[in-house]
């Protein structure tokens, strides 16, 4: 009895699962109907056939979506990267010395939390194009470099560390830095990794920044890239062809996802999110 | 071992751990505070549409734009916006994580089922939905029978939005429930089980409070989210309607910024109502911190 | 934990190397742009036309589908034929329809690199374009004596299309008119072998047309939003000094109100619409209006001529154009042509300039009018393109084109639409005003009073900041 409670009970989970995920199963169906489907009035569940590679061919043909995924992959990356040195160091800097104006520094990076990065977008355009940064990867990862919740999350972490490692390290003949990067980064990859998927999928996702940032299309990235395949009324690219786009371009993120969901759960629960 | 010189040696000891705040404070400075500055003092000035300074304004553009029946309004649908989004979000993410809390054998399968709409993007999720519910080729109303323009009518664009939304946050709450649901020790639950409480009162009175660390930081992420979003504005309702939306229905207060600074070059309009939007976005974080303070448990 | 620290050196490490690759990483092209723009400047006079290094031209544009293939194949035989004797190098580059946007913001922060040298601009677009320095009004070109193409080389219309405080300061390119597209299938079965000819006729024919199943429209009569575009047609239509707005649409001056309120245009056509939305057979949203007009969801629309391509793919030879329909019975002006018009801008080096007039005259040129036309839909600006005789045989096979052609020939010159400094926020007023006409929240005379009162407000402040 209870066994079968248990399968019932976890096919139930799965259903709802599978309705949750509905649009991204649409998706997928349009993506391989041709036009004639699409435009009937009529109900269509499923394209007649899936062979219908057309929509696939037409978006590696007249696209560069390898490229836009290439750009959002750089993006993501390297912000990811940059923003793990800049905030474990800053984090290392809070965590084990005392200095004055220790603690109104860290106010302000908390203060920093509370300016929502969206809401100084416009600003921030110009100091890019004054740094002559506009169109350029820098430009584009420039302002994901920092962000004071990763800061405080390294910071509460390094916390719950021990200090007499350090003092025995120190003994050791270990300068501080040499602490930091042999010893500290090393025991810490579950909290820097979750920090860098969390990181990297908000990079990834971003829309308006590389909006603004970018002219061309070989620097666009592929969030925005998709939305201009819509963009021109009349343009010839049908709704499959841009369901196929969009398809391609969650490919990666839902594999890189999957591949780290039990690290990303994990390493949230090991504190990353702590009161 | 050489002795260093000692005045070195202090100097550097003292001047350490400020080098390593170096990097982060520099970029904090150049793209959140100093921005925030100009913009703070550059909306009490009359700009241009080259950003030169033409004469002080006093408050003159906060009063333009508050004045701006299309700025109130789109403050309006912010807030309905953040009213209704956070917390049914939250709501269903934490029902699904109580659904998938415990380990099964394919609890793995449906627990990536829940959390990917983390996974999407918000254009791509934006493009499959525009096409959901295209009023003559969308599935929605093929579905329900009807031709409703779901985004072009000023009755329903911006719950359409909502709805989207929703769905779209479901799989971010899902994922951080789950993990603070299963960080929870099975002690406490198993000696309140036998104590007597069960059902509801085991969630409100055990688990919620478990959790509100984690509730609450969904909460205040999601709030500041939501009152300085405009993607799916941007992206479903300019293109067609040139503004927010049919009647202004889908205007946020950040897509009221875009139009009128980036859109408008009309920087007046767009420094004030970004002061504005910023000012309200942290009343609701205070408002979510004093909710921290009298419910939150941390033990 | 020596693995670990493995894979966490390796992933910053790649990290590292992947940030040193891309701190160079541009796209070439857009690298040799700028460092042409610096090798030129300070080379001088030398460059150019005898040098090794092509000049590079950085050609903006908003195109895609057949037309952006159309420009695509005219360039690519710039490049390969006049280009290359000249030593100039066009390269064209997609901008989504941000790209005068994007030109304005550079301007703002002198960010040469990251502007074009030609753009394709909407006409509206010109004052403010006109205003920052660094364009180059294309009158000194077209009057210098040695150029291949002068202003008589367009359409009087076109001219004054592009045609500001006086001088012409842009070249015409990309233009469209209005026209009514219809089924013929659908409205021969009605017993109509033409087009309606005014609003009235018009309202006729939709109740005649519309198909209702019980109380849902299986089949609309007319599909058309009136947005900025559409209001703005019917109002230039009407009469000669029916500019739209003040100082002749701000074409002479600024412009700093609107005056279709005033001279009473507006009021006539809402009231031409009222009894359009009346029939209930006018549909007033646009969603796939295209999709919807192929599948015979409607049986006329009114739209930009630069749709006929798109629907040459959807349902070749079921429909057909006419004129704009008027909106008084005695109305004389015909409809405005609009649309883009190449702008130039001067980077810092004068050849990079002369280089790009070239380019630009060269799109000019029948023939190659004659291969943008076709596949685009837009009409051909040059004179010299209606005579040659592909461009004859096209259009008697596709006399729908014509149609474009001969409303724009017969309409008079002084049609024109309006250079109105706020043009976004004015098309978002006029947007969601109309929107509220239609859904009957307003009359007539209250939708003129709101459209005119925020333009003008917005007009207002434009000015009070700007002058």
């Amino acid at each position: 009895m209870k066994k079968m409670k248990g399968i019932g009970y976890q096919f139930g989970c799965m259903l709802l699962g599978v309705v949750l995920m509905l649009p991204l199963l649409y998706a997928i169906s349009i993506s391989f109907m041709p036009q004639e489907e699409i435009l009937t009035t009529r109900l269509k569940f499923f394209p007649s056939t899936f062979g219908y590679l057309e929509n696939y061919k037409t978006v590696f043909a007249r696209t560069r979506v390898l490229r836009f995924m290439w750009n959002s992959f750089i993006v993501a990356f390297v912000s990811s990267c940059v923003r793990i040195l800049v905030a474990s160091l800053a984090a290392f800097s809070f965590a084990f010395f005392e200095y004055r104006g220790k603690n109104i520094l860290f106010l302000l990076v908390i203060g920093s939390m509370i300016i929502p990065a969206d809401v100084l977008v416009v600003q921030n355009y110009f100091t890019t194009a004054e740094l002559g940064l506009i169109d350029t990867y820098i430009g584009m990862m420039v302002v994901f470099f920092i962000s004071g919740m990763n800061i405080f999350v390294m910071r509460q972490n390094f916390m719950s560390y021990s200090r007499s490692l350090q003092d025995a390290a120190l003994v050791d003949g270990c300068s501080n830095f040499q602490f930091y990067w042999r010893i500290l980064m090393p025991s810490n990859v579950p909290v820097i990794t979750t920090v860098f998927i969390s990181s990297f999928v908000g990079t990834w996702n971003t829309y308006l920044w590389p909006l603004l940032v970018t002219n061309t299309d070989a620097m666009r990235t592929a969030q925005v890239a998709v939305t201009m395949l819509n963009v021109n009324e009349g343009s010839s690219f049908g709704a499959g062809v841009v369901m196929a786009a969009a398809v391609i371009i969650l490919i990666p993120s839902i594999l890189v996802f999957l591949i780290f969901q039990k690290k990303v759960v994990g390493g949230v629960m090991s504190g990353a999110v702590k009161g | 071992m050489e002795k260093k010189k000692p005045f070195m040696k202090k100097l550097f000891q003292w001047v350490e751990p400020y080098l390593y705040l170096i990097p982060a404070f520099l970029l904090l400075i150049m793209f959140t505070y100093l921005p925030f500055v100009k913009n703070a003092i550059l909306s009490f000035f009359t700009i241009d549409k080259y950003r030169n300074i033409k004469s002080f304004a006093g408050a003159a553009n906060y009063l333009r734009v508050l004045g701006d029946e299309k700025f109130r309004q789109a403050i309006g649908n912010t807030m309905i916006f953040v009213i209704t989004t956070v917390p049914i979000s939250i709501v269903i993410g934490f029902g699904l994580a109580l659904l998938a809390r415990r380990r099964t054998g394919t609890s793995s399968i449906y627990e990536a089922l829940y959390s990917m709409s983390m996974a999407m993007s918000v254009s791509v999720v934006a493009m499959i939905f525009q096409l959901a519910f295209n009023p003559s080729m969308g599935i929605v109303n093929k579905l329900l029978g009807v031709s409703i323009s779901w985004l072009r009518d000023p009755e329903t664009a911006l719950k359409t939005i909502i709805f989207i939304q929703i769905w779209a946050n479901v799989g971010y709450n899902f994922i951080f429930l789950l993990s603070a649901l299963r960080g929870m020790s099975e002690d406490v639950l198993e000696s309140a089980k036998l104590d007597g409480a069960t059902g509801i009162r085991l969630l409100s009175r055990i688990i919620i409070p478990m959790v509100s660390p984690t509730l609450l930081f969904l909460l205040m992420k999601d709030i500041a989210y939501a009152m300085t979003t405009c993607s799916f504005t941007l992206i479903l309702t300019y293109p067609v309607f040139h503004s927010g939306g049919p009647n202004g229905t889908t205007e946020t207060i950040m897509s009221y910024i875009y139009g009128k600074g980036i859109a408008g070059s009309n920087y007046n309009a767009a420094f004030a109502a970004t002061m504005v939007g910023f000012i309200l976005a942290a009343i609701m974080m205070m408002l979510s911190m004093i909710l921290e303070k009298r419910k939150v448990s941390y033990d | 934990m020596k693995k670990q620290v493995r894979k966490l050196a390796a992933l910053l490490l790649g990290g590292v190397l992947v940030f040193g690759m891309t701190a160079c990483g541009k796209e070439p092209a857009g690298q040799a742009a700028a460092g042409a723009a610096e090798g030129a400047g300070q080379a001088g006079a030398a460059s150019g036309t005898t040098g090794q290094e092509p000049v590079k031209v950085v050609f903006w544009h908003s195109f895609s589908g057949a037309t952006e293939e159309a420009l695509n194949s005219i360039i690519e035989d710039y490049n390969n034929g006049r280009g290359k004797e000249q030593g100039i190098e066009a390269e064209l580059v997609f901008q989504g329809y941000e790209g005068t946007n994007k030109v304005l913001l550079a301007y703002q922060t002198k960010d040469y690199a990251n502007a074009p040298d030609i753009n394709v601009g909407l006409t509206s677009t010109i004052p403010e374009v006109m205003d920052m320095d660094w364009t180059v009004n294309c009158e000194e070109f077209l009057s210098s004596g040695d150029s291949e193409i002068t202003r008589d080389s367009f359409y009087e219309q076109l001219q004054r299309t592009c045609t500001y405080e006086g001088q012409m300061v842009g070249i015409p390119f990309a233009n469209s008119i209005p026209l009514l597209y219809y089924n013929v299938e659908m409205l021969g079965a009605a017993g109509y072998d033409r087009a309606p000819a005014t609003m009235d006729d018009l309202i006729d024919y939709v109740k005649a047309l519309t198909v209702k199943e019980g109380d849902t429209v299986a089949c609309y009569g007319l599909n058309m939003q009136v947005k900025r575009y559409q209001l703005v047609e019917f109002c230039v239509s009407q009469k000669a000094d029916g500019f739209f707005g003040d100082n002749e649409g701000g074409r002479l001056a600024p412009m700093t109100k609107i005056t279709a309120g005033e001279d009473g245009t507006m009021e006539a056509f809402l009231n031409k619409l009222q009894g359009l939305l009346d029939t209930g057979g006018y549909k007033y949203v646009e969603d796939n209006i295209n999709e919807e007009f192929a599948q015979g969801l409607s049986a006329m629309v009114i739209m930009s001529s630069s749709r006929m391509g798109t629907l040459d793919n959807l349902m070749p030879g079921q429909y057909m154009t006419a004129y704009l329909p008027k909106v008084n019975a005695g109305d004389t002006n015909g409809a405005a042509i609009g649309g883009s018009c190449l702008n130039l801008f001067d980077r810092g080096d004068e050849d990079r300039v002369k280089a790009a007039w070239d380019v630009i005259q060269y799109c000019a040129m029948p023939e190659n009018q004659y291969t943008f036309a076709t596949a685009s839909g837009y009409i051909p600006v040059n004179k010299g393109c209606e005579e040659l005789p592909e461009m004859m045989a096209y259009y008697e096979e596709k006399p729908q084109y014509k149609v474009a052609l001969e409303q724009m020939k017969a309409a008079n010159p002084l049609s024109q639409e309006p250079l109105d400094l706020t043009y976004n926020e004015i098309n978002g007023i006029i947007t969601e005003t109309m929107m509220e006409f239609c859904q009957g929240k307003l009359n007539a005379a209250e939708t003129v009073d709101k459209i005119v009162r925020q333009c003008n407000d917005t007009l207002d402040e434009y000015h009070a900041v700007n002058d």
